[in-house]
């Protein structure tokens, strides 16, 4: 096994609690944080909307201010101390931001379109900057004031997932010392209704690898990891998976090419076999042809040996945010010793030859695979290990 | 890393990729179907095998043309196009690439306001360090075509960079070297005016230069800070 970077500090805000300590209590409880959806639409379904009101950014950052805006400064600030102790270790320009969304602020421009229509001007104050990814970025440098490499990963549902392909390279490389990486993402009009179109969209609570599973819920919240060259933590990123799937913008190689390709290309930097890893976050959608595609993959390279868990039925799809998001519950698994009930996915579809956790297991594990798949066939795979 | 080929049309009214399928190109932007002709138009011109290519694409406001569609569906009956939503998405293009191209290989999108080109250098530099023999960066931004967005000198612009590892001298434009970041002013004097406010504007003047051959620093960026390169002859 190579030896990786340390992950000296995570925090995580999403449908589960606006808190780290509160999104681990409700994993490790087997809680869902799927309730009825914020946003107003036109059929049935649920979401994992963070229930807490977020606080505003500091007055400095008005211009700035929106759900997204919100959601970050949230994550950034349950992470100042060991944020400051990394610029204070390492200097600022060692520190690099590599961040990932999907949506962006694009719930902005919706409410600012829909208000030019009816009243023939956009409301005061809008600024079309504020939905653009680059926003991210703004917001970290305004609070934590890295003057290293910075910027955003936009691959839909794998963006910061990605992310940590990116930390890795720029830490080998020697840019940097130290990499916060990440993703957020909210609820928008856009994204719930055009999935529904693609009609994916379950009406109740997502059923991940169920034998019965009819969509996926949608959710908003997110994440932030800090990666740095040494250090202490429980866990360590060990190998980043990156391919493409070259057949379908929407629908997935039906037998998971790339997939199988991500996951082994992970592996592979990790220094690690199949026969290594104890435990995979999969990307587990809820949607038949998600579902059915990694489950085949999952399958081909490890049989049924490995327990597979999916978190959407948690916090919903969180799009942009949820490769970080589910690379800080991979590294929970790790640090707290269990693993999380796969919520919903009972019936399992027993053609799919997995072994799911059908009930929370207290169970330590050294070695996690986290799976995020995207629009376009984006696959990464991101492999973690306990600190030795 | 050496610089290899590279492609820019700003004038071009209709880009034509051959290798996007028919069903494909119909339904595409105006930006993808730019960043595909100038993509693969450099990566053949380089010689490069545009199946096994890493690839990285820059776009800092995405697919403007297919967000303003959805948004009059929005306010129009709320029915969405699911073709305009799956199209939506920053890497629509490297999607479509990797269809067209049958290409299995890693690709990126970056989205990083006036630094993406930059950050894109540097995306590829770091593959090639690690892993990559090739690299094509594909950059792009469509106009605002937002009623109450104004974006007078955004006009769209693509353009593409091909990065190899070695290539024998003389068989490349030169060679790119990312120094660091720089507080001083971009190299903005080169960039017309109808791409001003284009944020991949700052790469006209970078294969301005190479194109000259011309050896020397560059820097890339906004108004404000950027990031310097620095050209070196092959």
């Amino acid at each position: 096994m190579h030896e990786g970077f340390p992950i000296t500090a995570y925090s995580a805000s999403n449908g589960l609690g606006a808190t780290t300590r509160d999104v681990i209590q409700a994993l490790r409880r087997g809680e869902s944080g799927l309730r009825a959806c914020p946003i107003p639409v036109p059929f049935e379904t649920v979401c994992g909307a963070i229930a807490d009101e977020l606080a505003p950014p500091p007055p400095a950052l008005a211009a700035e201010d929106s759900r997204q805006t919100r959601i970050l400064c949230g994550l950034l600030r349950q992470l100042e101390a060991p944020l400051l102790a990394a610029q204070r270790r390492w200097g600022a320009d060692r520190i690099g931001v590599a961040l990932g969304t999907s949506t962006g602020g694009i719930a902005e421009t919706e409410r600012a379109f829909s208000e030019f229509k009816r009243e023939g001007r956009a409301p005061e104050g809008y600024q079309f900057s504020r939905q653009l990814p680059d926003a991210l970025l703004r917001i970290v440098r305004a609070l934590a004031p890295f003057s290293g490499p910075g910027v955003v990963v936009s691959t839909a549902c794998s963006s910061s997932a990605k992310v940590f392909g990116v930390a890795r390279r720029w830490l080998s490389a020697g840019l940097c010392d130290a990499v916060l990486v990440g993703g957020v993402d909210t609820l928008c009009q856009i994204t719930l209704r055009g999935f529904h179109s693609l009609e994916l969209v379950a009406p109740q609570p997502c059923r991940p690898f169920a034998r019965d599973r009819n969509g996926l819920n949608l959710g908003e919240g997110g994440a932030l990891l800090l990666l740095e060259r040494e250090g202490t933590g429980s866990a360590r990123l060990l190998g980043v998976g990156e391919t493409s799937d070259a057949f379908h913008m929407t629908a997935p190689h039906p037998e998971g090419l790339g997939a199988i390709a991500a996951m082994e290309a992970a592996m592979r930097e990790a220094g690690l076999s199949a026969g290594d890893i104890e435990h995979i976050n999969a990307h587990g959608t809820g949607t038949s042809l998600n579902d059915a595609a990694e489950g085949k993959a999952i399958a081909h390279v490890f049989g049924d040996r490995v327990p597979v868990v999916s978190t959407k039925g948690y916090t919903g799809h969180l799009l942009g945010a949820a490769g970080a998001t589910e690379a800080v519950f991979s590294i929970a698994s790790i640090e707290h010793g269990f693993l999380p009930v796969s919520l919903g996915s009972v019936p399992a579809d027993s053609d799919l030859g997995l072994q799911l956790v059908q009930e929370t297991l207290e169970r330590r594990v050294k070695t996690v695979l986290s799976n995020s798949f995207a629009f376009g066939g984006n696959n990464v795979c991101v492999a973690f290990g306990a600190a030795s | 890393m050496a610089l290899v080929e590279g492609q820019c049309d700003p004038t071009a009214q209709e880009p034509v990729c051959a290798l996007l399928p028919a069903r494909l190109a119909r339904r595409a932007s105006l930006l993808t179907r730019m960043l595909l002709a100038v993509g693969i138009q450099a990566g053949t011109s380089a010689g490069v095998d545009v199946s096994s290519v890493s690839t990285v694409f820059g776009t800092a406001r995405g697919e403007v043309e297919m967000l303003v569609a959805l948004l009059e569906m929005l306010t129009d009956d709320g029915q969405l196009s699911p073709a305009r939503f799956h199209n939506s998405v920053y890497n629509t293009a490297s999607g479509h690439f990797s269809i067209a191209a049958v290409n299995h290989c890693f690709s990126t999108t970056l989205a990083v306001g006036h630094d993406t080109v930059a950050l894109a250098l540097i995306e590829a530099a770091c593959l090639l360090r690690e892993r990559a023999e090739a690299v094509l960066i594909v950059v792009g931004d469509d106009a605002v075509n937002i009623p109450f967005v104004r974006r007078a000198g955004a006009q769209p612009l693509a353009a593409a960079i091909c990065l190899t590892r070695d290539r024998p001298a003389g068989q490349s434009f030169g060679t790119l070297a990312v120094v660091g970041r720089c507080q001083a002013p971009a190299s903005r004097a080169e960039i017309p005016t109808q791409f001003a406010d284009n944020p991949i504007a700052p790469v006209l003047p970078l294969l301005s230069a190479l194109q000259r051959r011309s050896a020397g620093e560059i820097a890339l960026g906004g108004d404000d800070a950027g990031w310097l390169v620095e050209i070196g002859q092959s």
